[in-house]
């Protein structure tokens, strides 16, 4: 079983959010914002790409749109595929943390 | 707003954007980049846009080398059900091309073998010849190096010729030793491995025998400081071991089994000026003229030898280029004719280019069945760049087989161009990297160049013609039908030429070559008491009726033959042409079966024959003698005083035929100059006659095993690289008929699946299956007839070229030509006629019902 990668999980919550509003310009807005990191477009259509052909999520194709010079939008919704590898990775996630020990730390 | 992104930006982020993605991705860029223009101003916008793209570039080509992966996996797989599915056109592909490129990968490996001769050596070392022969005479290098600066070093080598070598019980005769100067290992890079380069071959009577000798005697055991025994004829000798030497390799011109120091040398030919004996090679300093040096040289000896008619000048010859290029009189070993190199390589090409072919025309023509599949990637979104690249991988995919395969073919086939080719290549052919690589290289050109013309082909397909099931290439290509015939003519070319070539060599095998070599058994005196007790010995061996004639010599027909200066009646010194001489006794002419065309043999009964010479008539004619029996002749070089010319035999070819028959002198020479015996035998019963010469001999010569050849075989040995280039052209001829045959039976199967209809309707309408077989092979038979109209020019010339080589030689009859060309397409046919008469006897209604 092969879990999702930390880019496309931060990708898949942010497209949930975006409800039906998520495209190229959108998801990397928000992105950025949440993670406060910079995130190039080209990294963001390398993630998309993947999460298509693996079925997280499915996209749709709007009318063409005067401001993006005469092209269409490509927009990106969760999948119920996407839905559950989200809920997998989350719960792996809180159990791995729920029964951990205080941490011995050393001095770094 | 703007309406466009700037188009620098545009065409990079086309460049590293796949199609699909480029449409969304330039969207969203522009619209972000109103956005900024409206926030924050034209130029951070424009700042903006450029940091985005160049940061964007990473994940970019990320993503389209992610994507074209699972393509390239999608392509192997594909080509693997395709390979596996079309069981008999990929086999014929995989083995024409497999085929050919082995071959060449071999002549390749032979040839660049060839080239590799002696660049072993690490010093620049030069070879002194004269312009005739080889050899020179032993004072040269000494003095040479005494009076030019340029001449830094020197080293001599002479042949020792065979010897009966023993140790305690161990007796063998040993062929290959040299006598060499002290200089031997310092000039020369071959590895000595026990005892000291400089001082092994100092003394008198030290030997360094190399591991092949020391197998022999020693087994494993350190050698040095043992002592070998030679038996010579002047009695036994002793010789004690100062090295260990490693055989020299494969590709040097010259092989030794063990070397003797100079210094022992007490030769007659020893210090002297003009005895040519020793090959001679020079260690020069680095700045020199080649020519000017040459020319210093002749001119210095001119001084020297200071003789009227002394004319011949020296040449110096890089010793790397002494195996290909130097072909002198008296060379140390047969070397290689750089023609013929030229000839395999020409040959070489020749086959891989039909293979080449070959895989060329099956690809375009297979790509019929593949139509389907280019239709169906086109409608799902494939462009014509992807086919391209998609159909280009393939191929190099199957040439990267192909070139495994033919590594293995190497590996296996080398030990046979070993025997082919009488060679000894190291079977090295995995560390020579560079040709590897080289090889890999143009295995992969022939998948690209291969590939280049199907690919284009298919990727025009349309994909609604091809999905309805219109599947037909056009059958008007004019770059096929060329290829076809430009396989055909090679093979033609190829064919014409084994037969001619198997001609000339039967018609040298046959030719009468005025004397009779058959069943003549010849071997060395090896005793003086054979020699002083040679009447005796002749006697007992002509007791036996088996035996007719008994012949004592110092030279045989075959090659042997010497040269000295003479002198002759009423001809001047200067103008006196060079004449050869064959020295033996009474019963030679009687031995050899040689003609008396004027005058008579040597007869025992004339006390004055011991002086008397025998012509041959090219040497009367050279000489301008019409009437010889007055004229007189002497050798004072050996004391040979006037002697009388008493007879003429008629011309005989007592070299091979690549040479005309030169002047020749025969007498009797004095009985100390004995060295050979001819026994000339009746056919039936050779075995026990031999073993009876075995019996006399013995008695003769007790210490000396009994050794012996016949002269047959001796001069078979002459036409060796002859025979070599024949077995080259016929195996080569075999490999392209066959490629080529494959070639045409693929292409004949797909014509026949394509007409699979038409001639279902012509049977029913009537068409006989002769009507049907006319009508598929006609096309062919147009090619194939094109094919072998167009090879005969060039073939002709060619051959004319190879014949030219000879002095006597057969004449090409257009004969030849007809039954090569008829042979070639009876080949043709047959394999056409196979396939096409099993689909006219097909029965129509299997052939209609189709689809």
């Amino acid at each position: 079983m092969k879990f999702l990668s930390r880019k496309e999980e931060l990708i898949l919550l942010t497209i949930w959010k975006l409800e039906d509003n998520a495209y190229g310009v959108t998801i990397r807005e928000a992105i950025s914002k949440s993670t406060k990191k910079y995130w190039s477009i080209g990294a963001i259509y390398d993630v998309l790409d993947r999460l298509v052909s693996k079925g997280y999520v499915s996209t749709s194709i709007s009318a063409p749109l005067a401001e993006r010079g005469g092209k269409s939008r490509k927009y990106y919704l969760l999948t119920k595929k996407g839905y559950k590898a989200l809920v997998e990775i989350k719960t792996i996630a809180e159990t791995m943390w729920s029964d951990l020990p205080i941490p011995l730390l050393k001095r770094g | 707003m703007k309406k466009k992104l700037p188009w620098l930006t545009f065409w990079i982020l086309k460049l590293f954007c796949s199609n699909d993605n480029f449409n969304f991705l330039s969207g969203d860029l522009l619209e972000a980049y109103n956005y900024e223009i409206q926030n924050s101003g034209k130029v951070k916008a424009f700042i903006w846009l450029w940091f985005e793209i160049i940061y964007s570039i990473p994940g970019l080509i990320k993503n389209k080398i992610y994507w074209g992966t699972i393509m390239v996996f999608n392509y192997i797989k594909i080509f693997f059900r395709n390979f596996i599915r079309y069981k008999s056109y990929s086999f014929i592909n995989l083995l024409g091309l497999s085929l050919g490129f082995t071959c060449f990968a071999l002549i390749a490996y032979f040839v660049t073998f060839q080239f590799s001769y002696d660049k072993f050596h690490k010093n620049k070392i030069y070879r002194l010849t004269t312009n005739e022969l080889a050899k020179i005479p032993d004072l040269w290098a000494p003095e040479l190096k005494a009076s030019f600066p340029e001449v830094e070093n020197y080293a001599r080598v002479q042949w020792y010729g065979e010897t009966l070598i023993e140790r305690n019980d161990k007796k063998f005769y040993q062929s290959g030793g040299m006598f060499a100067d002290s200089t031997f290992f310092e000039i020369f890079s071959f590895s000595l491995l026990e005892g000291n380069k400089k001082t092994a071959l100092k003394n008198p009577n030290s030997i360094v025998i190399t591991q092949e000798v020391a197998n022999k005697f020693f087994a494993d055991k350190n050698p040095v400081g043992e002592t070998l025994t030679f038996n010579e004829k002047d009695g036994k000798h002793e010789y004690l071991i100062t090295g260990l030497a490693e055989n020299p390799p494969s590709n040097s011109h010259f092989h030794f089994s063990f070397l003797i120091s100079q210094s022992s040398n007490k030769a007659p030919w020893v210090n002297s000026w003009k005895w040519s004996q020793f090959y001679t090679y020079l260690l020069l300093t680095d700045n020199f003229n080649k020519t000017d040096l040459e020319k210093k040289i002749s001119g210095w000896l001119k001084e020297k030898i200071n003789e009227e008619n002394y004319n011949s000048t020296v040449i110096l010859q890089p010793i790397d280029e002494i195996h290909l290029h130097s072909n002198l009189f008296r060379e140390l070993e047969v070397n290689q004719d750089i023609s013929a190199i030229y000839l395999f390589s020409i040959i070489a090409l020749l086959i891989l280019s039909i293979a080449v072919i070959n895989f060329v025309n099956l690809t375009t023509t297979h790509a019929v069945n593949r139509a389907k599949e280019v239709g169906v990637r086109k409608s799902v979104g494939a462009e014509r760049k992807q086919l391209i690249i998609q159909f280009i991988s393939e191929s190099l995919i199957f040439s990267s087989f192909v070139f495994l395969i033919s590594l293995l073919g190497v590996y296996f086939l080398i030990p046979e161009i070993n025997t082919l080719f009488d060679i000894k290549i190291q079977n090295n052919f995995y560390e020579q990297k560079q040709l590897i690589g080289v090889l890999f290289l143009i295995a992969m050109s022939t998948g690209l160049i291969g590939s280049i013309y199907p690919s284009l082909i298919l990727s025009r397909f349309r994909p609604m013609v091809v999905l309805k099931g219109i599947s037909k290439l056009s059958d008007k290509s004019k770059l096929r039908k060329g290829m076809v015939i430009f396989q055909f003519a090679i093979s033609a070319f190829l064919i014409i030429s084994s037969l001619v070539i198997y001609n000339q060599m039967d018609y040298i095998s046959k030719k009468n070559l005025g004397f009779n070599k058959d069943h003549v058994v010849t071997f060395r005196i090896r005793s003086d008491n054979m020699r002083n007790n040679y009447e005796a010995f002749k006697n007992e061996l002509l007791s036996n009726r088996n035996i007719s004639n008994v012949s004592f010599s110092a030279n045989l027909p075959g090659g042997s033959d010497w040269g000295m200066p003479y002198k002759a009646e009423g001809i001047n010194d200067k103008d006196l042409p060079d004449l050869r001489m064959l020295v033996g006794d009474y019963d030679f002419i009687n031995t050899y079966g040689l003609e008396i065309s004027k005058g008579r043999k040597f007869n025992e009964n004339f006390s004055t024959d011991t002086s008397a010479y025998i012509l041959n008539e090219t040497a009367v004619k050279v000489l301008g003698w019409e009437t010889p029996f007055n004229k007189s002749i002497a050798i004072p070089v050996s004391n040979r005083e006037w002697g009388n010319i008493v007879g003429v035999v008629k011309d005989f070819h007592f070299r091979s035929l690549h040479e005309k028959i030169a002047p020749i002198v025969l007498f009797i020479p004095p009985q100390s100059w004995y060295s050979k015996v001819s026994v000339k035998l009746k056919p039936h019963d050779l075995s026990n006659t031999l073993s009876f010469i075995e019996d006399k001999w013995t008695k003769f010569d007790q210490t000396h095993p009994f050794t012996f050849t016949f002269l047959d075989k001796s001069f078979g040995s002459l036409y060796l690289s002859d025979k070599r280039n024949m077995e080259l052209i016929s195996y080569s001829t075999l490999i392209a008929i066959f490629i080529a045959c494959l070639g045409l039976y693929a292409l004949i199967s797909f014509t026949l699946v394509q007409k699979t209809k038409e001639i279902g309707i012509r049977k029913v309408l009537g068409a006989k299956v002769f009507d049907i077989v006319y009508l598929v092979s006609k096309e062919f038979m147009g090619l194939l007839l094109m094919a072998n109209i167009i090879a005969w020019p060039a073939t002709f010339y060619f051959l004319q070229d190879w014949l030219d080589g000879f002095a006597y030689r057969i004449d090409i009859s257009l004969v030849i030509f007809v039954v090569g060309s008829l042979s070639g397409l009876l080949i043709a046919v047959s394999v056409i006629s196979y396939k096409v008469v099993k689909a006219a006897l097909t029965n129509p209604l299997n052939s209609i019902r189709i689809e």
